[in-house]
């Protein structure tokens, strides 16, 4: 059952997160913290884990996070992807196999990688990469992607959830066309990484820390933002040599926003320091590399976030959000997220907007980037695959196993009231109903000779021995069809999760009998 | 010819069918939502629960009269019946056991010989009423027992007493 237990943490992993995420507004407009909904989540996850109902969620979240992505490679790779659940890349590997040559655009396979891929990846030159979210990102150069528990540069598109926000060709297209030709169009540029971290949606506050999309000019950047959760991502030392000649997307200047403790964060991404407030131009087409490898900029997918005048404003958040330490990312995050709140510019409303949706980290990192990106329309029809629209089956529906209709719910209050009535004049009519029934009796048993002698019918009892509803196996489900002839049943169930022996199991049809 | 003549023919009751009322308002809802096995059938109005150890299957309306069938004996039925008001009253409802009556005996005897209907039929003119196009048996009544005698070709009896 190693398949049902891989989905069956994805499911609830799904759920889990989605219950955060559309609490999230809510939670906010009751003015409570996020932490609130962080530490609900600890605390539901780990519950969950703690069941034991699921095999390895650990496990499963962890890779998810981490590995789960979505990979476009365009057609004329000409390679054979393997596909997702084939070995895409070993645990203990580092390659990415069949990734090779350049893409070019056209058509895009599209695979994710298997859950259980473990870093380090190395994903080849030439290889567009697509985050969870939609986002596309073209590796020029052979990228690595790691999972770096501190200090280490997590490359990894790899790392979203394989949730897609959008389709990825649309942006595709769209982003190389706005992008390339203009080298230095302050929105688009990539924003790198701040968008793969934004758009996936791993409510982690993953903020890789090469995520920041620090651009050279006029190439595209490659988005390594990893989403992990607990590995921050940080650019390698190595990076530097091209990185500091490139232009860090926060050098769009202007707002640096002072409380960014950027700066200090900042700190793990030694090239990327310096240039990081300063007003350079604003990478449309920056180079970011890794490990030594460069990568070209990312064509933003996610046009739907709006072309935030305040570049600037966005790189803070991003930086702000790229965090090599998880901990630290984290409330460097709040307190980005409030100044980017703060400023409350009109692009950044559409951001926030647009961005409550999402996790905190991924938001921050996002708003940042929907500053910076000119998006256009026609980006913004990417159709969101998850959330309302998600197809997956919820983990806990309606248990309808029998046909508990609820038809005299309207007369549960009136019912005590009419009981006492009843039996007022039960008490009443008692006499009568004896001279009466013992008319009606005609040799046969006496009627009420022995009424209330039912108190005394403790022997009569009994037989309710078996405490059916204290078993742990519990199915919870909706019913299709329940038939019974005689004392065979039937059940016709669907789209329900059953607990037994204290593992769960989803089905979306189960077919069931039993005798009575 | 005359059912059940010989001492020595078994005649099995199959069925015996009693009602009773328990004085008071039951809310099925409450009985289908707490009670241990019971069928809820709102499309009828009511209840059905059925017992294992008197094999019993009883249907529970709200006005608090039920009807028990299954029981192979007149003793079974009563002794069900009353484990069925007794369950109803640890639901919490004020049962009474009131008014228990049986309704109806059905037994099932085979005579080792065939009978000839037609024959049969003319010989008892008044009593027994043979129609072949609407049932292959004739149906024997006897008005002071209140009983239906069903009489097939081949012998079987179907005894219906009912009051």
């Amino acid at each position: 059952m190693l398949s049902n237990s891989n989905n069956l943490s994805k499911l609830y992993l799904s759920v889990i997160e989605d219950v955060i995420e559309n609490m999230r507004e809510l939670i906010l407009d009751e003015g409570l913290e996020d932490r609130v909904l962080e530490v609900l989540k600890q605390l539901w996850e780990s519950k969950v884990m703690q069941s034991n109902a699921v095999d390895g969620l650990a496990l499963v979240k962890n890779t998810i996070n981490s590995s789960n992505f979505v990979l476009q490679l365009p057609p004329n790779y000409g390679q054979n992807f393997t596909k997702p659940t084939a070995s895409m890349v070993n645990p203990a590997g580092q390659n990415v196999q069949s990734f090779t040559t350049k893409n070019n655009g056209g058509t895009l396979a599209t695979f994710s990688l298997p859950p259980g891929v473990t870093y380090p990846v190395q994903i080849p030159a030439g290889v567009t990469l697509q985050t969870a979210s939609g986002q596309l990102y073209k590796v020029n150069v052979p990228v690595m992607v790691t999972q770096a528990p501190a200090g280490q540069c997590p490359l990894p598109p790899s790392q979203l959830q394989p949730r897609q926000r959008v389709p990825v060709v649309e942006r595709r297209d769209l982003c190389s066309t706005s992008l390339q030709p203009a080298p230095v169009v302050p929105s688009t540029v990539p924003k790198t990484m701040a968008p793969l971290k934004t758009e996936p949606f791993t409510p982690r506050p993953v903020a890789c820390p090469n995520a920041v999309p620090q651009t050279t000019e006029q190439k595209p950047l490659i988005p390594l933002v990893p989403l992990r959760d607990e590995k921050p991502v940080v650019p390698q030392p190595a990076v530097q040599p091209t990185v500091q000649g490139n232009h860090v997307l926060q050098s769009e200047a202007p707002p640096v926003q002072a409380p960014f403790s950027l700066h200090t964060q900042m700190s793990f991404q030694p090239p990327y320091q310096p240039p990081l407030y300063k007003s350079e131009s604003p990478f449309d087409s920056g180079h970011f590399t890794l490990d030594g490898i460069d990568f070209d900029s990312p064509k933003p997918i996610d046009m739907s976030l709006t072309s935030a005048s305040t570049q600037m404003q966005s790189l803070q958040v991003k930086m702000e959000t790229v965090l090599p330490d998880g901990s630290a990312f984290g409330a460097s995050k709040v307190a980005a997220e409030e100044t980017v709140r703060q400023e409350g510019h009109g692009g950044t409303a559409d951001m926030s907007t647009h961005l409550e949706g999402l996790p905190l980290d991924a938001s921050k990192l996002e708003m940042a980037l929907l500053k910076d990106y000119n998006y256009n329309d026609a980006l913004a029809d990417i159709i969101q695959l998850d959330g309302p629209s998600d197809s997956s089956s919820d983990v806990e529906e309606f248990e309808e196993e029998m046909g508990g209709a609820i038809g005299e719910n309207d007369f549960l209050g009136m019912m005590t009231a009419e009981a006492l009535q009843a039996l007022q004049e039960a008490e009443e009519s008692s006499d009568d109903g004896k001279s009466s029934s013992g008319d009606d009796s005609v040799g046969m048993d006496e009627v009420t000779v022995e009424e209330d002698p039912l108190n005394s019918g403790d022997d009569v009892s009994e037989q309710d021995v078996p405490d059916l509803f204290d078993t742990n196996n519990v199915i919870v489900c909706q019913y299709d069809k329940i038939h019974r002839s005689k004392n065979r049943w039937k059940f016709y169930l669907k789209d329900g999760v059953m607990c037994y022996g204290g593992k769960d199991y989803v089905f979306s049809k189960a077919v069931g009998e039993a005798e009575w | 010819m005359e059912p059940s003549n010989d001492v020595a023919l078994d005649i099995i009751i199959t069925n015996v069918v009693a009602v009773f009322r328990t004085r008071c308002h039951l809310n099925l809802r409450t009985i289908a939502l707490e009670g241990v096995n019971v069928i809820y059938k709102p499309e009828y109005g009511k209840v059905l629960m059925k017992l294992r150890k008197p094999r019993i299957t009883a249907s529970i309306w709200s006005s608090g009269k039920i009807i028990c069938t299954g029981a192979t004996s007149e003793e079974e039925a009563k002794q069900g019946a009353r484990r069925l008001a007794r369950t109803l009253q640890k639901l919490g409802f004020k049962v009474r056991f009131a008014d228990f009556k049986v309704v109806n005996v059905l037994a099932v005897c085979s005579m080792p010989f065939a009978i000839r209907l037609i024959d049969f039929t003319k010989k008892n003119r008044p009593i027994a009423s043979y129609e072949p196009e609407l049932h292959p048996a004739a149906t024997y009544r006897i008005k002071t027992l209140k009983a239906t005698i069903q009489i097939f070709s081949t012998g079987s009896l179907t005894d219906l007493l009912g009051i």
